[in-house]
């Protein structure tokens, strides 16, 4: 070892973690949910972009990392445009659905070509509005690649059956964390398909264990009915009022078994994905627990279901919380420091942003 | 500009795409050249700070909400009844036929005379009236587990069952006042309007959910609906005033609907819980319209 190196080596840099935090509250955002959905019923619906905006950027303005929030200002009037496409294209639907069946076909046909276009649209839209210490994200994926992922091997697992779906999902985060930058940094996803295969396999056993009950209650139903053609009674005898009891639960079992296995693979693979994500310097940590999660959207929905819906905001505003407090970021040294908001962004956003004629934001 | 919502900060963005955050207390209205879409997000979060402005905003919504369930739906699902091709209404209701014939309903024992002069009646109501006959096709049927009813299915057939024939004080203008009234049913559509009613309660329920599920399991119900609830109250005081409407044009006398239904009420006390009343709800309001429409059209 020469002098030269032993005086260019660094020292180790510092290590530090900035858990994220939220701080809106449920009555807050309840007040801006209101009064932006009924502006949104008063106009028939024409405000909406203006109220979808606003509710997301309550969000972003009240997560906090090492001091600084995050900001989202999507301009309404680009999303109104795209807003009005997607309008326009569901009353095409509606009517050939009422109208004529085979221009249906077509319809669905230019849904699925659009489709790819259209995720790359709404990914680029995103990014580029969301910002932190003023610096904007950039999302720099190609068109092509879209097609590759959302129409290739979308069109792949019909003929390779469900079971390519996880890898579908894999491609797809791939392609949206690995094309990713704040500023002039850029994101880097590391992850595997294999997290994604054991996610959605779960999810499906989960599912399956719900139907043993469900075809149980039906075989008991089906025995006391054939008993009872037998012995040509009209009654229904005990085996079929058994089975009939055994299926309604089981029904409900089904469906609150769906919500969870939803619930795993969002966590499953929010962690995972996060977990093997940086930027040059920090590192992204995901920590959701599964069974806090589980509780929190099952109490969400019970709660919802019984007020008619006026829970939705503290719903909302309780899992976001959760969600965004389990997350962290590590940085070595002043990697995040130096992210500062006299950090220009990208010329070309800022052309981009200007000659758009459509744009989509749709949630993910 | 980047209005703040709630407590959250806000702040600006420079022509050169820079931001600055602005403290809490800022008042955005002085800054210059606002424009007219900030100046409304200011409004916005104006009136966003008040609880008595947000209980204003819960009223808009819970009265637009009962406004679209209860003229909104009916509306739309009519103006749909009508434009659907009639071999939806078949498609439905041959599932039910098959269902009914295979496992509640057994043949007539209605005497062959008593048939034909309902038949002749029905046929009456028809032909005065111009409405196609070969759609309809008037099937009695016995069934102890209905009891005294009759039924209209979207495809023109209409089920006559012998427990309302055999009623006590229900004569031949009794019944044949019915099938007017089942006629009505069919003429109007008012099978495919409950089942799409049914339907835009199930969509409306998932976009106030927010779940999928709970829409998808209202849907899959859908069939049941014909027979287990019936026509809605509108629905059927629509088919009694069209039923007078129908019967004006024959021999037979429109009152009897009236009588009819009297008699029906009366049964519903002490028979069985499932009859043509509780699939045929509101019984005394019905009457009264009856006899309102009758005098209108001065009979």
């Amino acid at each position: 070892m020469d002098n030269q190196s032993f005086i260019d080596a660094e020292p180790a840099p510092q290590k530090t973690t900035h858990e994220m935090r939220f701080h809106g509250s449920g009555s807050e955002y309840f007040r801006i949910w209101i009064v932006n959905t009924a502006l949104t019923i008063v106009t028939i619906g024409l405000y909406w972009p203006w109220a979808m905006v606003r509710m997301r950027k309550y969000f972003y303005a009240n997560t906090e990392v090492a001091g600084d929030r995050f900001q989202y200002d999507g301009p309404a009037k680009i999303i109104f445009r795209g807003y009005i496409l997607v309008m326009l294209a569901f009353l095409c639907y509606s009517l050939a659905n009422i109208f004529a069946p085979l221009i249906l076909f077509i319809i669905i046909l230019l849904f699925f070509i659009a489709w790819p276009w259209v995720f790359y649209k709404a990914v680029r839209f995103r990014a580029r509005y969301s910002a932190y210490r003023g610096v904007r994200f950039k999302f720099d994926g190609t068109l092509g690649k879209s097609y590759t992922i959302n129409m290739g091997y979308t069109a792949l697992t019909f003929f390779l059956g469900i079971f390519f779906l996880p890898y579908v999902e894999y491609r797809k985060k791939d392609y949206v964390w690995n094309n990713l930058n704040l500023g002039s940094r850029k994101f880097e996803f590391k992850g595997q398909a294999g997290e994604f295969f054991i996610a959605y396999f779960k999810a499906v056993g989960l599912v399956l264990l719900g139907v043993i009950p469900l075809v149980i209650g039906i075989a008991i139903a089906l025995a006391g009915g054939v008993q009872m053609e037998q012995s040509g009674s009209e009654d229904p005898n005990i085996a079929m009022l058994a089975g009939f009891a055994i299926l309604i639960p089981a029904y409900i079992g089904i469906l609150v078994l769906s919500a969870i296995a939803q619930q795993l693979i969002f966590c499953r693979i929010t962690n995972y994905t996060l977990n093997n994500t940086t930027l040059p310097g920090i590192q992204l940590h995901s920590n959701i627990n599964f069974w806090k999660l589980v509780g929190i959207h099952l109490s969400n929905l019970f709660l919802i279901i019984i007020t008619l819906g006026l829970f939705t905001p503290w719903a909302q505003v309780r899992r976001s919380k959760y969600i965004l407090e389990q997350l962290s970021v590590t940085t070595e040294g002043d990697a995040l420091d130096t992210i500062l908001s006299t950090e220009k962004t990208d010329e070309d956003a800022i052309g981009d942003a200007a000659g758009e004629i459509f744009d989509f934001e749709i949630g993910f | 500009m980047d209005i703040p919502t709630g407590s959250a900060p806000g702040g600006i963005y420079f022509p050169d795409d820079s931001h600055v955050v602005l403290p809490p207390g800022f008042d955005y209205n002085e800054i210059p050249d606002l424009g007219k879409e900030n100046r409304m997000l200011l409004l916005v979060r104006w009136i966003e700070q008040y609880w008595k402005y947000t209980a204003l905003a819960v009223v808009i919504i819970l009265f637009s909400v009962l406004a679209f369930y209860l003229y909104g739906i009916p509306a739309m699902a009519k103006s749909i009844a009508y434009k659907l091709p009639d071999s939806v209404g078949n498609g439905i209701s041959d599932h039910v036929i098959d269902e009914l014939e295979d496992r509640l309903f057994f043949p007539s024992e209605l005497d062959e005379e008593q048939q034909a002069v309902l038949r002749d009646g029905f046929a009456g109501i028809l032909e005065a009236n111009g409405f196609n006959a070969y759609r309809y096709d008037l099937r009695f049927r016995r069934s102890e587990a209905i009891g005294a009813n009759a039924f209209a299915l979207p495809s023109g057939t209409i089920y006559m069952l012998d427990g309302l024939v055999e009623l006590e004080g229900m004569d031949t203008d009794g019944v044949v006042a019915i099938l007017a009234h089942e006629i009505a049913h069919v003429e109007l559509r008012h099978g495919l309007q409950s089942v799409i009613r049914q339907a835009g309660i199930g969509v409306f329920a998932t976009l106030m959910i927010g779940d999928v599920s709970v829409g998808i399991s209202l849907a899959t119900a859908l069939p049941k609906i014909l027979l287990e609830t019936g026509y809605s109250r509108s629905l059927e005081t629509e088919a009694d005033l069209y039923a007078v409407e129908y019967l004006a044009k024959t021999s037979y006398p429109p009152e009897a609907l009236a009588e009819a239904l009297k008699t029906l009420i009366g049964d519903e006390d002490e028979d069985a819980l499932i009859n043509w009343i509780s699939t045929h709800p509101a019984g005394n309001k019905r009457y009264e319209a009856i006899r309102q429409k009758i005098e209108e059209l001065g009979l």
